[in-house]
Formats: C-alpha cells, structure tokens, sequence
C-alpha cells in the first residue's frame, strides 16, 4: 500500500485526482504541509505531493526544509522526468495548481510502479 | 524615490547573508549554501528560474496596469542578486541598481504608453474594479471549500446583505462598502474556524508529536534574531513605501491602492481602509507558512508576517510607518514561538489558512480575467470588437497551452498584449476608435 499525504492549495482536488489514479493501492491523507512533510520524515507517510502556484514556491517549502533538498522536485505534466525522480529517491513533487489533473496521475502511477 | 532605494538595497543584503528572502519556494533552499551543501551561483539560478514568471508576468504587468511597485517585480530580483552578490557592498548596489531601474523602466513605459493613439493607461486602470470586486469575495470561497455549501451560501447572503445594506448605517460609497462586506466574510470565516477548531480540540487529546523539533527550532530563532536589525530597517522602509503609496506589498491590495491613489480626500480613506481589510486577511493565511517555514529553515519571510503593509496603509505619515514598521517586525519576532506552539496544537489553523490562499488565488484570477476583458473593451472605444475578441483569443490560447503564462498574471498581460495589438492595427491602418 502506497501511502501519500497530500498538502497545500487545492488539497481536495489533488486528493480526488490521487485516489482516481491509485484506487485502492493508494493510502490518502490530506493535512497541513508541516505535518505532511513530518509524516515522511519520520515514515508514517511514503510520498508528499503538493501544489502551490508555481509549483516551487509554497507547495514544498516545508517539505525541503524537513526532507531536504535532494528529495524534493517540482514537476511538470513529464512522464519521463517523473519516473526517473521517483526511482531516484524523489518523494515529496510540488506541481502547479493549474497542472493537477495532469501531473497527479502520472505521479501516482510512476510511485506505484515503482513500489511492485 | 529614496524610500524605494534603500528598500531594495536591504532585501539584497538580506538575501546576501541568508537572513530572509521574498520568494517561498527558495526560503527552505537558502540554508544549502551555509551548509556548505551548495554553490551560491546554484542557488541563484534555482531562484531565478522559479522567479521568472512571477517577476515577469505577475510583477511587470500588474506594475504596468496599476501605476504601482510590487514586491514580484521589485524584490523577486533583489533575492537574486543579493544570493548572487559576491560580497555585502555589491549585494547593496546591485538592489539599489535594480530598484533605479524599475522605477525608471516603469515611468518610461508609462510615458511611452502614454504617447500612443490608443489609450491603455487609463482603461487597464479599469481592471482595479473587478479585481477588488473578487478580492472581497474570497472568503466566501474558502467558506464554501472548508465548511461546505450551506455555510457558504448563508454567509454569502449575509455579506451581500451588508454590503448593499451598509449605506443604511451610514456608510455610503464603494469603498467602504466592499470593505465591510471583505470584513464581514473574513470575520464569517474566522468565526467557523475557530468553532471547529473548539470541537476538534476537545475531541482529541492534546499530544505534541514532534519533541525533536525544539532543539532545531531554537537555533533558528536564535540565527533569526541576529537578522532582526536589518529586518526591522526593512519592515520601517516597507511600511513607509507603503503609506506613500508606491508599494503595494501583495496583489490583493493592489486595486484598493490604486484606487486610492485616483481618488478624493474622503474616499481615499476608504480605499486605504479596504486595503487594509484585505491585507490583514490575506496575511492570516500566510502566517502558519512563514512562521513554520521560519523555525524550520532560520530563514525568515522578508517583511516578517506582513503586518507591516496594512499598518503602513494607515498610517498619517512616513515617519510614523517607519517607527511602526519597525516596532511590528521586532513584535512578531517575539510571538513568532508562541505562534508555532499554537498552530502545533491546533491544526484547524493550517487548513484554514491553506483554504483561504487557495480561494484567494481563484477570486484574483477570475477577477482579473474579468478585469482584463473589460479593460480592452474600454480601450477599443466601449464596444467589444477585435481588440475583446484577440483578448478571448490569448486567454484561450494560453490556456489550450497548458499556462505559460501563470492565470494570475494572464488577465493585465493579455490586456496589455491587446492594448499593444491594436495600436500596432492603428498604424497599419487597419483599426480606427469609433468616432
């Protein structure tokens, strides 16, 4: 069971694209930033997606403060950039708000890829 | 302006010494380099790639539509080249250079705009009615995310209610009406919050779940306390900038202020109040974000908890703004543990504050959408025609392109895009103002 916590602007968007794209592989929480980012820190959580206007900006702000820097990528609607992030030990994503229902599932499934 | 000057040149110092930067997204990012874990010339080229739409999209456009500085446009760059500086003298310099700049840029472009046949100054000026229409509107938004349509739909007849009511009480003008109707939804909103957040503290035992945080959190307040002096310059420079007029320190206040600025004695007051009003709601949602980011990186939001902007539309005078303005960073630093407790411990606070930036993003862009196309309107002689019908075109446009224009910015960037469009049409002969 893949576990994601979900945070920042449009939350319950993210979440419904998330639980489309996952079903019933995917664990859904939607919660504040600091206590999403804490959840992966301290592995209560598997993944952390985010959106803020950018993308860069707000979406993983928490997250690069308590996961550092080298586990967190803002993303674009890219196949390809996404699978390689999340095999590269890639877990939290910020995308853009106005991206979400193109990002999202390509983020669920390259993290449920690569949990098989 | 002096005020402007010194006000850029700071920011680039505080950015230089890692003290507090504008953007965000590259505040977590800044403690890298004093951990030696990466090259100042990196960091500055990850902020300005997360810096170029917002500098040049949001910040110029709105610059140009408004007549006002912005912190996008103005400080966005000064992050930059304060990271990029390669010691404080120069960090100082370059801010002072770019502030030079853009203050010359800008009234260069509104002469240059100024000059040709088809109006745009006056008519984008326009746009500060939608906008501030949708502005006043976005806690209901929230309302209706966090709480529900019923809440939403009560609270809405509620703010209508007094806003079409209020000159009943005394209160005439439109001014003050959208700020009491901003006020009334803002007090709805908190209202509900705080109800919930009582029922949710009683449900569940208060445990703190994240002891190690206390160690790391110390020594942020203790890195930040020693930017407080330059901090506190900022915060005075900010609160002024703002009294004069020529700053706006978020987009949401930015049609009040313009509004202000073209109106009468007695009016302006009003606009100013609603600015205010506006300000300090938008703040509540950005206060769990800068104080939790502050604590967790020692880097700390540049104009600390942005009380300084509604405190600067406010006050009489410069001087005043600037003892003010100073004294608010200084007492925000001193709650800003407190702050974090409380949010630890009551998490209803996050959600409405993540609810409340989410309804603000939508409002603003809906309203400047809106905005826009009338703009153009305006300045195709009142009648929609070619110049609407190449707005709708861009703004489709930009959206079938999935956004390379963020949709905060597309709305005054298209306006400006179509304003430029029919002068060029003018010189080709090919469009004429009606007579």
């Amino acid at each position: 069971m893949t576990r994601i916590v979900i945070a920042g602007l449009q939350k319950e968007r993210i979440e419904r694209c998330v639980r489309e794209a996952g079903g019933d592989r995917v664990e859904v929480l939607v919660t504040s930033d600091m206590d999403a980012a804490n959840r992966v820190k301290t592995g209560l959580a598997d993944y952390y997606i985010g959106a803020c206007n950018s993308g860069g900006g707000a979406a993983l702000a928490m997250a690069i403060a308590l996961l550092g820097y080298n586990r967190c990528a803002t993303v674009k609607p890219d196949q390809q950039k996404i699978a390689s992030l999340v095999g590269g030990g890639t877990v939290a994503f910020g995308i853009a708000e106005e991206s979400i229902e193109f990002a999202v599932p390509l983020i669920v499934s390259a993290m449920l890829d690569s949990a098989r | 302006m002096a005020v402007v000057v010194a006000l850029a040149a700071l920011t680039s110092l505080a950015a230089h010494w890692g003290k507090a930067v504008f953007h965000d997204g590259v505040r977590p990012i800044v403690p890298e380099v004093a951990a030696g874990r990466m090259e100042r010339k990196q960091l500055a080229g990850i902020a300005f790639g997360l810096s170029t739409g917002f500098i040049f999209a949001v910040g110029l456009s709105f610059a140009v539509s408004f007549q006002i500085l912005n912190p996008w446009l103005l400080l966005l760059p000064t992050d930059i080249l304060g990271i990029l500086a390669a010691n404080w003298v120069l960090a100082i310099g370059l801010g002072a250079l770019w502030a030079l700049v853009v203050m010359f840029g800008l009234s260069g472009l509104a002469a240059l705009l100024s000059s040709l046949p088809i109006g745009m100054v006056e008519p984008l000026g326009t746009i500060a009615g939608p906008f501030l229409l949708a502005v006043s509107l976005f806690p209901l938004l929230a309302i209706l995310t966090q709480f529900g349509r019923l809440r939403a739909i009560c609270s809405a007849l509620i703010v209508i209610g007094v806003r079409q009511g209020s000159p009943l009480l005394g209160l005439e003008g439109e001014e003050l009406q959208t700020a009491v109707a901003t006020a009334a939804a803002t007090l709805l909103l908190v209202g509900f919050a705080i109800r919930r957040g009582m029922a949710e503290r009683n449900r569940e035992a208060v445990v703190s779940r994240y002891p190690e945080e206390s160690e790391e959190q110390l020594q942020s307040r203790r890195k930040l306390r020693r930017g407080l002096p330059l901090l506190m310059a900022i915060g005075a420079l900010a609160a002024a900038a703002c009294q004069l007029g020529v700053f706006s320190g978020s987009d949401a206040a930015l049609p009040f202020l313009h509004n202000a600025r073209e109106a009468g004695e007695i009016q302006r007051e009003g606009w100013l109040f609603g600015a205010a009003t506006v300000e300090l709601t938008r703040l509540l949602g950005f206060m769990p974000l800068l104080a939790a980011t502050a604590l967790a990186t020692g880097v700390y939001g540049l104009f600390g908890l942005m009380l300084v902007f509604p405190i600067g539309y406010l006050s009489p005078d410069p001087a005043v703004a600037a003892v003010l303005g100073a004294l608010t960073i200084w007492a925000e630093f001193a709650a800003i543990g407190k702050l974090a407790e409380k949010l630890q411990r009551h998490p209803i606070v996050r959600a409405t504050a993540d609810s409340l930036r989410s309804a603000m993003n939508a409002a603003m862009e809906f309203g400047l959408a809106v905005g826009g196309a009338l703009a153009v309107i305006a300045m195709e002689g009142g009648r929609p025609g070619i110049g609407l019908l190449l707005y709708i075109g861009l703004y489709a446009g930009n959206e079938a392109m999935g956004r390379p224009v963020m949709r905060l910015a597309i709305g005054p960037a298209a306006a400006i895009a179509c304003g430029l469009l029919l002068n060029a049409l003018h010189f080709a002969g090919l469009f004429a103002l009606p007579a």
